[in-house]
């Protein structure tokens, strides 16, 4: 139960530091921003109280001494000194560290704390103490002086916990304005008075500009011993604007008072007496507390559970076995010659599809999700090179599959830091070539088709074909007289074994290189592509399908096997006869008029001859369109993608093997791959 | 002459902390280690303020609470309990037990001293 517990802990305490980091780093952008320091403070203070009640004292020592410091802060309206920002992030990573090793430490934790701690302690001790604010000069804008008529009725044995409530009374009227009324109307006769009972109440007229929490506060400790009513009146001192001849009346009058309804009555005899002398609220107010009841309305109507991960990837793997023994049911359905089957089978399918969507889309993240890590990344680096970098981001609402995205981050930083680190130039260098002295870096994320494209561009130095090619050479990846178009040049940066930084630097050149992120990003399916202008800068672009694990596809046959075809590259199917193949130049068959490559997949798998009646399925990707030569057209399918043992491995164009209803299995084709593959074999003969 | 207070807590920096600033705000301070400690104190002294802690050995805040309300002398004494946010439930309990208010720990000097403030003139 603990252990549970402190599990939620742990999950909110990495929310609560995301969310830390985040603020943190937009107070750096913008240190005055009262906001934000309000959010840093609050965020502070929750992970101090859970850090304490799960033991992580380390934590809550030292989140405290920031707390205080960004309530200093809070309260003196300052802005937040870098030093301070400096070291709450430093104190961030120092937590997550806290954290991850639980309960004991090991040496060089310890220290790194103790030096925190003392550095959090003599950096609050140089920040001012926090003023008082009913001292300041100046009412901030957004203060409005008001008066307040309270009522106040102690129960008769306030006294005996030790309370005196003349003091809380004397405590009122150092915050402006103030007139008290005693309601003398519960005194008993003399010889039946108890010295150590409460008889009186109090109607209390304040005019002040504290806010009411700072009123209601006054009474937090017999909050339950007493009746409280606390309304405002109306803007300004209207105390200053009443005769002395009407507070007398209105005092006749409470001295009998003995409730709220009373209290209530004499509220609004007040208000219309003060009516008369005042606006009770302004036009301006008025608008002001609409947009604010507004906007408070739109908030609580976005609402959110938290669920584990591992809870969602259970039901991703319900819908997909789900789907697969459907599309079994409906194979069968269709077999079986009962039309009712067919009929439930049908709405089955559909209920499925509907199924498998939403769960789809219970699992997509926004990429936006990243961009904390992203931005802290930037800064931490540029500070660390000394280099002037804007980081930029677009798009961040596009969204992706979960699982992409986790294996998606760590690429995203790889290449982050290769720009950084190597890409864009130092500030000195840049002003030499008449360049903004700023280098940018653009995160850039979008839908394309199937497909969400992220673009990592920047203005840096750009990367040389040139130099890349010499370099494979000099490494023995290619040959000196191989001939490679310049994307393909600049593209064998992404070769194992592959790395331009002249000398290694702790930032990006460990020996690992951006081979690291093409193989990754090929094991979703993804793929890498560079583009550079020398001087200018480079863009690395990644292409992802949107999700990893069903897709919806054609299902064909080639001899004896079946294929799957992503429907989303399907175009149009043609028949096709052998007779049709004698006749053609250059593999290409003319369909609906215009000459399209065709390529027949018996042949490539090496499967026989063409059958009679053949099919030639147009696919095409964004550049290139082709026919695949297929024997049989077996139908739309929903493949639940698997992934194929290790013999397969090699094989760039099969995304992956979904297992049949009967029990065999489908290949699935990646139409992009199957169209590169094909044309750069293909020899053209005139 | 000046209000005396006595403080009762386990912690040794947590009483150091508390008594510094009460005795910087011109309070004159006692300190006791637990409730017993402090039961003992109170017998030998004239208190205005007690200030404990909920969670201390042989007797905690809560017993010590009760212990003193019980005395005639200590009816209108008010005492103030140190707590977290997340102990709602001990604020209940030293409430009952006849607690005049609390502090939230950890605290800011200022904020310590207005709350007595509120209580001790």
């Amino acid at each position: 139960m603990i252990e549970h517990l402190k599990q939620k802990y742990l999950e909110e305490a990495h929310d609560l530091l995301l969310e830390l980091e985040k603020t943190l780093l937009l107070l750096e952008e913008n240190p005055a921003d009262s906001e934000g320091v309000e959010v840093a403070f609050r965020v502070m203070h929750t992970l101090k109280g859970s850090s304490g009640m799960f033991g992580y004292q380390q934590v809550s020592e030292l989140v405290h001494l920031l707390e205080n410091g960004y309530d200093t802060i809070r309260t003196n309206k300052q802005a937040v000194p870098l030093s301070l920002l400096e070291l709450s992030l430093e104190s961030v990573d120092h937590i997550r560290l806290l954290l991850t090793e639980d309960t004991t430490n090991t040496p060089a934790t310890e220290g790194a704390h103790r030096l925190l701690l003392k550095r959090a302690a003599e950096l609050l001790y140089e920040m001012p103490a926090p003023e008082d604010e009913r001292a300041m000069p100046a009412a901030p804008a957004g203060k409005s002086l008001r008066t307040w008529a309270i009522f106040f009725a102690p129960q008769q044995d306030m006294l005996k916990n030790g309370s005196n409530p003349l003091y809380l009374l004397e405590e009122l009227a150092g915050f402006g304005g103030f007139r008290s009324f005693s309601c003398t109307g519960q005194l008993p006769p003399l010889t039946e008075l108890d010295v150590q009972q409460c008889y009186l109440s109090w109607m209390l007229l304040l005019a002040t500009e504290a806010p009411e929490g700072d009123i209601r506060d006054v009474f937090m400790f017999v909050e339950e011993l007493c009746q409280l009513q606390l309304e405002p009146l109306g803007e300004g001192d209207l105390l200053a604007d009443l005769k002395e001849e009407q507070l007398t009346a209105l005092a006749d009058k409470i001295a009998l008072a003995l409730d709220k309804e009373s209290f209530a009555a004499y509220v609004r005899e007040l208000k219309t007496t003060t009516a008369q002398v005042k606006p009770v609220v302004s036009p301006e107010t008025a608008q002001e507390t609409t947009a604010q009841l507004a906007s408070g309305v739109k908030e609580k109507s976005v609402t959110s559970i938290r669920v584990a991960s591992d809870k969602l990837d259970d039901l991703m793997n319900l819908v997909s076995e789900l789907v697969a023994n459907q599309e079994r049911l409906s194979l069968l359905a269709e077999l079986s010659m009962m039309p009712e089957l067919a009929g439930v089978a049908e709405e089955i399918e559909k209920i499925t599809r509907q199924l498998r969507d939403k769960t789809f889309d219970i699992c997509l993240v926004p990429i936006g999700s990243l961009l904390t890590r992203f931005k802290r990344l930037v800064r931490d680096l540029s500070q660390e090179l000394g280099k002037n970098i804007a980081f930029e981001a677009e798009g961040m609402d596009t969204e992706l599959d979960k699982n992409v995205i986790d294996s998606l981050s760590d690429c995203l930083v790889h290449i982050l830091r290769n720009c950084i680190d190597h890409g864009l130039e130092a500030e000195a260098e840049r002003i030499a070539k008449g360049k903004n002295p700023q280098g940018t870096i653009l995160l850039k994320a979008f839908n394309s088709g199937t497909n969400v494209v992220i673009e990592i561009k920047d203005d840096g130095r750009g990367i040389s074909s040139e130099k890349v090619r010499n370099k494979a050479v000099e490494k023995g990846l290619i040959r000196p007289d191989q001939v490679l178009t310049e994307k393909e040049s600049l593209e064998l940066i992404l070769m194992p074994g592959f790395s331009t930084a002249q000398s290694i630097t702790s930032v990006s050149g460990r020996g690992v290189g951006l081979d690291v992120v093409k193989k990754k990003i090929k094991e979703l399916r993804g793929e890498v592509s560079i583009a550079s202008k020398v001087g200018q800068g480079a863009t690395i672009t990644i292409a992802l399908p949107l999700t990893i694990s069903i897709i919806d596809g054609l299902l064909v046959r080639v001899a004896d096997t079946d294929y799957v075809l992503p429907l989303s590259f399907v175009e149009k199917s043609y028949s096709v006869t052998p007779a049709d193949l004698l006749n053609t130049k250059n593999n290409q068959l003319i369909l609906d008029g215009e000459p399209v490559i065709y390529f027949n997949l018996a042949e490539a798998f090496s499967a026989g001859s063409l059958s009679n009646n053949a099919f030639g399925v147009v696919i095409h990707t964004g550049t290139m369109r082709m026919a695949l030569l297929v024997d049989e057209i077996i139908g739309e399918y929903q493949a639940v993608l698997k992934p194929l043992g290790k013999f397969y491995q090699e094989q760039d164009f099969l995304s992956g093997g979904s297992l049949m209803g009967d029990g065999t299995v489908a290949l699935v084709l990646d139409p992009q791959k199957l169209i590169q593959e094909i044309t750069k074999n293909r020899t053209i003969d005139i | 002459m000046a209000k005396s207070i006595l403080v009762v807590d386990d912690s040794e920096t947590i009483r150091e902390a508390v008594s510094f600033t009460l005795e910087n705000a011109q309070y004159q301070v006692q300190k006791a280690v637990d409730g017993e400690d402090a039961l003992q104190i109170l017998e030998k002294g004239q208190f205005q303020l007690v200030i404990t802690d909920l969670h201390m050995p042989r007797l905690d805040g809560i017993g010590l609470i009760k212990a003193i309300r019980a005395k005639p002398e200590h009816q209108f004494t008010p005492i103030l309990f140190l707590t977290t946010e997340s102990q709602a439930s001990r604020k209940e309990e030293a409430r009952a037990a006849g607690a005049t208010g609390w502090i939230v720990k950890p605290f800011v000097p200022e904020k310590l001293v207005g709350v007595v403030q509120k209580l001790i003139r």
